[in-house]
């Protein structure tokens, strides 16, 4: 064992960093508060508690362990008063804490993306093998008599239905097609994800209410127009509600699957719905764009 | 076994002349071939043959960029799965004495996004069906006067939908008067080929414009079998010969006689099928695009 007398004081450092490491939850603190920000006790409590599902007392004391370890420091007290009226303390991470606990990280989450990228570049390797089977395919379909049976024929096509969207969805994600242009190119586009399960997951209720809304801002659409296309039918309302805001929350089917299929079931393309239509489906375009992490897109190749 | 078309032109032979039109040659020529015996100075084996020498511009070939002197690309490089593809078929069979086929008599039969969903090197090959098969070699005269693809479409072909040939059942894509003009040139050398890729072709602009993207043209095929309702299908143009150069410097050549076929698309079960596999192709495609 290592006469830690001998220890320089700046090996002793060392360790007292790693220390503070060595729990979970002191490490999920650290994590959080490597921004640089400060942050109240109780944000971070909370935040860790929640995350963890400990409870917030022990949180707590791990939150005092690193302040004694000189880990987190005081900085200064908020501007906004806390629960008790009192305007709370502020911590940070200590400046050189901060600098030793960033480099550290980037270090390690620079291999965690290297091995991701790998990752990627094998899936893209499975990815590419499958098109050469689905090349395959295609061929002998084409030069195959008919004594394919029946039941063969029907199982691809059950296998090509079920990975079709999927496959979908990661292209969406990787590289986002061409925005929308016309109202027929929207409207396949919102039958296709209103079809989708795995995409519909992606868009809450919420999220869906806020996209109709932005491309009705968007396309100047008078809500008395869209009304009727989203399902609201009822004059009553219709006056009642002189905002699609309003409108979309009133509705009694407000789950996005069953808005998109009442507008896809309901729309004529004419100038003024056209214009809407095609807003909404580059907003929904843009949306799943921005959602999709790469952890998704790894989950959806993998798990095919 | 589906049904097959051959899209090949034949060589028409009348005795033994090779009626094809004027500007292009062929000869065809029944030959006795003998070994001798080294020993015995007699010939012993003796077997018939044929020897056929013909422009390679002739009948059903394609046309490389090298025709033009650009290139891109090594003929003798390219995969054999370049050349079976599917296909587009465009029916406009019409009167073709006057005018060029223009954009908009295709343009609606075109559907934009089959080529462009796909990378190019996956795209289909888009053949024309203009009915001029019908004056191969029956009536050359009228079979050299197609008045050849208008600038529009060669431009939306080369600029929006870029498939990776182009084929057609004419003698060439541009007016084909020109096609005399080139007898004009018998001998080449180097500064006769650095003298193509300076300029220009006015005279056959459509095949510059294309080869120059690197989109090769299938010309001379024999489609008047293909029937109307046709418009997708599987094409196999292969070349009739596969070259490879033991040296570093290739022969430059520019055109790679081929046979054709056409399988068309299957309208039965597996016709969803094949549609199900091409939204999926699209999707992998531009997942490692």
């Amino acid at each position: 064992m290592t006469n830690l007398k001998l220890v320089s004081k700046r090996s002793k450092r060392l360790f007292t960093y790693f220390k503070a490491l060595g729990n979970p939850i002191r490490f999920l603190i650290i994590y959080e508060m490597l921004d640089g920000r400060p942050y109240t006790k109780n944000e971070i409590v909370d935040y860790v508690s929640v995350l963890t599902e400990v409870p917030k007392t022990t949180v707590d004391r791990h939150f005092r362990t690193l302040l004694k370890y000189g880990i987190v420091r005081t900085a200064g007290k908020s501007a906004r008063d806390g629960e008790k009226g009192r305007k709370p303390l502020l911590y940070v991470l200590s400046v050189d804490s901060l600098a030793f606990y960033a480099n550290l990280f980037t270090y390690l989450l620079e291999g965690i993306t290297d091995k991701r990228a790998k990752l990627i570049e094998k899936s893209l390797d499975d990815v590419k093998a499958l098109l050469n089977i689905v090349d395959d395919v295609k061929l002998k379909l084409y030069l195959a008599s008919h004594d394919v049976g029946d039941e063969i024929i029907s199982n691809l096509s059950k296998a090509l239905d079920s990975c079709v969207p999927i496959f979908s969805l990661v292209r969406e994600a990787v590289r986002p097609r061409t925005f929308v242009a016309d109202c027929e190119n929207a409207l396949e586009l919102l039958n296709k994800i209103s079809a989708n399960q795995v995409i519909l997951r992606k868009i809450s209720a919420d999220k869906m209410r806020e996209l109709l809304y932005v491309a009705h801002i968007e396309s100047n659409t008078p809500p008395e127009k869209l009304g009727p296309l989203l399902g609201i039918v009822y004059e009553a309302k219709l006056a009642e509600h002189h905002d699609l805001w309003d409108m979309v929350g009133t509705a009694r089917h407000n789950d996005p699957a069953t808005i998109l299929k009442t507008l896809t079931d309901n729309i004529k393309c004419t100038e003024a719905e056209a214009s809407y239509l095609i807003s909404l489906a580059n907003n929904i375009i843009r949306y799943l764009s921005s959602s999709i992490t790469n952890q998704d897109l790894i989950r959806l190749i993998l798990t095919f | 076994m589906r049904k097959i078309y051959d899209l090949t032109a034949p060589i028409c032979l009348e005795n033994d002349v090779v009626r094809i039109p004027k500007p292009k040659s062929a000869e065809i020529s029944l030959e006795l071939i003998g070994h001798d015996l080294l020993l015995s100075g007699t010939k012993l084996f003796k077997y018939l043959s044929n020897s056929i020498k013909f422009e390679v511009h002739l009948g059903t070939h394609i046309d490389l960029p090298t025709t033009f002197a650009y290139q891109s690309v090594d003929p003798f490089k390219i995969p054999v799965d370049f050349f079976i593809r599917e296909a587009h078929v465009i029916h406009v069979e019409r009167d073709y004495s006057k005018k060029s086929l223009t954009l908009d008599e295709v343009k609606d039969k075109i559907d934009l996004k089959e080529f462009t969903e796909l990378p190019r090197e996956r795209r289909p090959a888009l053949l024309f069906k203009t009915g001029m098969s019908r004056y191969w070699c029956y009536d050359n005269q009228k079979y050299m006067n197609f008045p050849g693809l208008s600038k529009s479409l060669i431009e939306f072909i080369a600029y929006e939908l870029e498939p990776p040939f182009i084929g057609i059942d004419a003698i060439s894509i541009d007016r084909t008067i020109e096609h005399r003009s080139l007898s004009l040139y018998t001998n080449i050398d180097e500064e006769f080929i650095n003298l193509l890729r300076m300029q220009e072709y006015t005279a056959l602009l459509g095949h510059d414009i294309l080869l120059r993207k690197n989109i090769y043209i299938l010309e001379n095929l024999d489609m008047r079998e293909i029937p109307s309702d046709v418009s997708r299908g599987l094409l196999i143009a292969l070349p009739l010969f596969r070259f490879t150069s033991l040296t570093e410097k290739s022969v430059m050549i520019t055109a790679l006689p081929c046979r054709a076929i056409f399988i068309p698309e299957p309208k039965d079960s597996f016709n969803e099928i094949i549609k199900k596999l091409r939204t999926l192709e699209k999707e992998l495609s531009g997942i490692i695009e």
